[in-house]
């Protein structure tokens, strides 16, 4: 906060109202602990909230909102919307028994790995970076709301947790955007057409700064979840690893890190999936993943969706996972590099629920308790070893 | 649950809904968000509806939920720290609701029958998230301009409401 914003209170007040993150703000909240700004602060509400009533009027549809609430009443997905912020960390061993963790490893032998951990290691955050069509580089996450740049008649705004924003009536010339997540970062964009993609660490989505023509297409490289506004006229297509996802209006996640491996999982609606290699087309229903792997028949199947997308929900969430996919995607989110010691330890297998927000050494902790693999930090890198048998 | 239930909420729902839901955006200002609260609160209802009491009046419930649900969000929204400044006082009584919406149906009508250019920078600066100089550069009028319509605006809104004159004017806009 600006110091000069003191001098003017209801600007002030108003920014915060339309920057309610700022509410984390040691000198937003010492401001509002002050009844008469506090007052102030609600006064201001109610009239946002009375401006916005008259601004939403009829554009909300409650009957439509009706029959998704019941949808959601009796679908099989909703018990990951339920899981709270509160972080739960659960980590069981699966390669040799599910129970093992009964037998009750030593709490010394535990705490001896995890001495000395703090380190430089830390969760991701928001972080990205928006390249243009010319090169021009624009980090993002910095700003609350601000426009960033406009282009051809589109309005790009930013902020550091809602993401980036693309809007713009008129239909000006398309140019090619790229957005670009780092290692340890993650962000969320809104594309013209109004579509949400979350993009995961370490993967990068390029489109158009506006959609023309018959099909909606984007390339993809990494993981992004997608939620697709629907327009039967102009099919969106999803281009990973030599993979197309076609879709008119849906939910799904692309899973697209190496170049020969892709997973899409579908949550809601229909999409089709199609190789650049061949002509058969694969359509999903809700709750099914495509594996596909190059040379492989693709592999179709009924999935735990949750497993799926929680990444996007803020969770680390695992069943009977190779310890090697369960590190691939920890070190894409907190940064680091890792060493395997013995020949078996990528294979063991683990189940795994964690806040993305958890401490690398919470999970390492975990991992180690299993009395199955001592894990420790050596700088940036994760020496991870099998434990003796 | 039984039809007579079911009917019960499905007027719940749909009496509350719309309202619920701009409330939430109020505090939120992401529209996503918003539903997902208003979403969480009725499933909430619906799990409890049986132990809820029928013949009480469920709208101080409704609008409880959402603002303890979307100032959790807030405070969960960058890190784990409470914002604790913003202590929730929930008013318990239907009858503050009531007065909560006819309040907001007052302020509704101000709003709708302000002067344009003060309905304009009104606007930009409530809706539109814009700064003042934004707005300001928008409408093509100076960042003092922007000040007195919102001053303005705030006035009329107070006049209406409390039939209080806005008698922090001076305090409010030092100049720099």
């Amino acid at each position: 906060m600006k110091v000069n914003e003191k001098n003017d209170q209801l600007e002030f007040v108003l920014n915060v109202l339309n920057h309610p993150e700022l509410l984390q703000d040691e000198y937003v909240r010492e401001w509002l602990s002050h009844a008469e700004n506090k007052k102030l602060y609600e006064e201001c509400r109610l009239y946002l909230e009375a401006g916005l009533k008259l601004e939403v009027g009829d554009s909300v549809d409650v009957r439509r909102e009706f029959e998704k609430f019941k949808r959601r009443m009796t679908s099989p997905t909703r018990v990951l919307y339920r899981w709270t912020a509160a972080v739960a960390v659960v980590v069981i061993l699966v390669a040799s028994g599910w129970w093992l963790m009964n037998e009750m490893p030593s709490r010394e032998s535990g705490r001896e790995v995890i001495v000395g951990m703090r380190s430089a290691v830390v969760p991701g955050k928001n972080q990205a970076v928006l390249v243009t069509e010319t090169g021009r580089e624009i980090v993002l996450g910095m700003s609350s709301g601000m426009r960033v740049m406009e282009e051809g008649g589109v309005n790009v705004t930013d902020d550091s947790t809602r993401g980036v924003r693309y809007s713009g009536t008129e239909v000006g010339e398309v140019r090619y955007h790229t957005l670009r997540v780092p290692k340890g970062g993650e962000y969320r964009i809104v594309l013209s057409d109004g579509t949400e993609v979350w993009l995961n660490s370490e993967s990068e989505l390029r489109y158009p700064t506006v959609f023309t023509g018959e099909r909606r297409v984007v390339e993809l490289k990494g993981e992004g979840y997608f939620s697709v506004t629907r327009d039967e006229r102009q099919p969106f297509i999803v281009v990973a690893s030599g993979v197309r996802t076609k879709v008119y209006g849906t939910e799904f996640n692309v899973k697209a890190y190496a170049d020969n491996k892709v997973d899409v999982t579908l949550v809601e609606g229909k999409v089709a999936v199609k190789r650049a290699s061949d002509d058969s087309e694969y359509a999903l229903t809700p709750g099914q993943n495509a594996h596909l792997e190059a040379g492989a028949v693709p592999l179709i199947e009924k999935v735990n969706v949750h497993k799926y997308i929680a990444w996007k929900e803020g969770y680390f969430y695992y069943e009977n996972e190779r310890l090697e996919v369960i590190v691939n995607d920890l070190k894409r989110w907190y940064d680091f590099d890792v060493v395997y010691v013995g020949s078996g330890v990528k294979d063991l297998r683990f189940e795994l629920w964690s806040g993305r927000d958890s401490d690398i050494d919470v999970i390492m902790g975990l991992l180690t308790k299993t009395n199955r693999v001592s894990v420790r930090l050596d700088g940036r890198t994760l020496i991870v070893s099998e434990r003796g048998k | 649950m039984n039809k007579q239930k079911k009917d019960i909420f499905e007027n719940l729902f749909n009496t509350y809904y719309k309202d619920l839901y701009v409330y939430a955006l109020s505090f939120v200002r992401d529209e996503e968000e918003a539903k997902d609260i208003v979403t969480d609160v009725y499933e909430y209802v619906w799990k409890n509806f049986m132990r809820l009491d029928a013949s009480a009046s469920l709208r101080p419930l409704l609008y409880t939920l959402t603002r303890s649900r979307s100032l959790d969000f807030l405070r969960r929204e960058k890190s784990k720290e409470k914002f604790l400044a913003y202590q929730r006082t929930l008013p318990e009584a239907d009858e503050e609701y009531e007065e909560h919406e006819e309040l907001l149906a007052k302020a509704m009508r101000v709003i709708e029958n302000m002067p344009a250019q003060t309905a304009a920078v009104f606007r930009k600066c409530f809706f539109e998230k814009k700064k003042y100089q934004e707005a300001g550069d928008e409408l093509n009028i100076s960042i003092n301009t922007v000040r007195w319509h919102i001053t303005k605006a705030m006035s009329l809104l107070r006049e209406k409401l409390t039939g209080e004159e806005i008698v922090l004017l001076h305090t409010l806009f030092v100049k720099k």
